[in-house]
């Protein structure tokens, strides 16, 4: 993957951001619509202005294509218990079968690991064994994980949605977004999350059209390890075009229209379904890294939430934006004092 | 789990038997991995230069053999819907120079692997080729003799991918060629 020896440094993707800017609560909870969140837009020209989400439709223009993701949020973390270490959590993250999954395991939402598990080792999960197989290839943190009873039994009666730190878990309906229809995401595609059904309505008024994807998420607390961008290792996530959406993507270009990602998942499932001269239907398990070195193809602009330091989503947003942008972009954010993760405030960057 | 290893030559029509005995002995073979490979001569040859002895001798292990294993778990494969592995390598595709030997008995089982998998469809056994990539492996080794390896990933790099493979449908995977290592282990796609 990527050229060898070159390529972006893990600390071009370090910038500043107080921890008071992570969003805790959704804006329902803060007495706010969904749709009342603030947007930032970053155009090509450099120019970042300021909105509410609902001023979305005219933000766009007729005939542009945005693309959702249609995954349903799973009660994915679980309570486990280490016989050496006690009680511990396991969030889950890529189903390999009902049995087998990449899992997270972290001392508390708050709290990653590294916990000192061994190979081999069993937790209890539920009264039942999970098996800690092995450390998943070039992401140590990440283990493959056999459990006793099927996953989605042990979910229905034990999980709930994965939160971290700086929030606490609300209802699972909290993490669903308008579009959210086939089970099987880890943590909420939040992008859409800001997407009403009014305001849907409005941009399908505008002729504006929405098509879904499906990819299924998988943990996002990854940080880049690796000091070259482009050599840090990424899991698989089960993804999904059909070929009515890979004709509309298509059908959008052709007529000169943009096609808009509405998250960074989608962008992984489209730039996956990309053949060189547009989109072809597919679907499987994806792993595709898009980074400043692989470069975006399909996409012409995303509609996205304000991620982490030193994630592979920043790297995504420096292949579709270029570095200097989305750091100009998020200096302006912090000073506007933008909210950052999934219940937080929204980023449209145009190319 | 009890794993239970039988060490042998799959040119040998008498070890082939031994191993389906074992199988049938633990209810049939439901997953037959052909992995077992030759490099051919070495240091590898330009084609126009090659032992055609050599060549042979790779050809009847790359090919015949995982054939003729096939041939003969055929009964036991019906019976459990078994899936069937071929392993091969990206030199299969690309023409490499001086990887012509190893690299045509790989591409001939790709389509030995392509054709089964339509012909056997139908009697509900399944196959598919697995690239699983370079890896740090005695024979990468010998095709590189001297050479420093250690760049290479161990093939615990595959097992994610492995680990993927066997908990699909094997229906939904027939045919198809997967690299182990690669971003894409893809499904026909469903509207």
């Amino acid at each position: 993957m990527g050229g060898p020896g070159h390529g972006m440094r893990r600390d071009e993707l370090l910038f500043e951001r107080p921890t008071d800017l992570f969003a805790s609560s959704p804006p329902e909870l803060r007495g706010l619509a969904r749709d009342d969140v603030r947007l930032m837009v970053s155009t090509p020209d450099g120019v970042n202005s300021h909105h509410r989400f609902r001023k979305l439709p005219d933000l766009l223009s007729t005939g542009d294509l945005l693309v959702v993701n249609e995954s349903m949020t799973l009660p994915a973390s679980l309570p486990a218990v280490s016989r050496r270490f006690g009680n511990i959590r396991l969030n889950l993250s890529t189903r390999f079968s009902e049995y087998l999954w990449v899992t997270e395991p972290r001392w508390s939402p708050g709290q990653p690991g590294p916990i000192a598990l061994e190979e081999g080792e069993n937790l209890m999960v539920d009264g039942s064994s999970a098996k800690l197989l092995m450390r998943y290839p070039g992401i140590p943190r990440l283990w493959l994980v056999r459990f006793a009873q099927p996953a989605s039994i042990l979910m229905m009666r034990i999980g709930e949605p994965i939160h971290y730190g700086y929030a606490p878990a609300y209802p699972i309906e909290t993490y669903q977004t308008l579009f959210s229809r086939f089970p099987g995401s880890v943590e909420m595609p939040s992008a859409a999350r800001p997407i009403t059904a009014r305001l849907r309505d409005a941009l399908l008024g505008r002729g504006i059209g929405i098509a879904g994807v499906v990819l299924h998420t998988g943990v996002s607390s990854l940080e880049i390890e690796a000091e070259t961008v482009e050599h840090q290792a990424l899991y698989p996530e089960w993804f999904r075009v059909s070929p009515a959406i890979a004709n509309a993507v298509n059908a959008a270009h052709a007529r000169g229209n943009r096609v808009i990602a509405v998250g960074t998942t989608v962008v992984r499932a489209l730039e996956t379904a990309w053949i060189g001269n547009g989109v072809r239907a597919c679907a499987g398990s994806t792993s595709l890294y898009v980074h400043p070195g692989a470069g975006v193809h399909i996409v012409d602009g995303l509609l996205t939430g304000l991620h982490d330091p030193v994630t592979s989503h920043l790297a995504m947003l420096s292949a579709i934006a270029g570095i200097d942008r989305v750091k100009e972009a998020y200096d302006e954010a912090v000073e506007q004092r933008y909210l950052w993760h999934e219940f937080g405030d929204s980023h449209l960057i145009l190319n | 789990m009890k794993v239970v290893a039988i060490a042998g030559d799959v040119n040998d029509p008498t070890h082939r038997t031994r191993l389906l005995e074992e199988t049938l002995n633990i209810g049939g073979v439901s997953l037959l991995v052909n992995n077992a490979s030759d490099l051919g001569e070495t240091p590898r040859p330009e084609l126009v230069n090659a032992s055609l002895e050599l060549f042979r001798q790779t050809l009847e292990t790359n090919l015949v053999s995982p054939l003729a294993l096939i041939q003969q778990a055929l009964p036991q494969l019906r019976q459990t819907h078994g899936l069937v592995v071929n392993v091969t390598s990206d030199a299969s595709q690309v023409g490499y120079p001086r990887w012509g030997v190893y690299g045509s008995s790989k591409a001939a089982l790709d389509l030995l692997s392509k054709t089964l998998a339509a012909e056997l469809k139908p009697l509900g056994v399944f196959v598919v080729s697995v690239d699983p990539g370079d890896m740090r492996t005695q024979l990468h080794q010998d095709a590189f003799p001297g050479e420093d390896i250690s760049d290479r990933p161990l093939p615990e790099v595959s097992l994610p991918f492995w680990a993927w493979l066997i908990n699909q449908d094997p229906r939904s995977v027939t045919g198809v060629r997967y690299r182990a290592q690669g971003t894409l282990w893809e499904v026909p796609v469903t509207a």
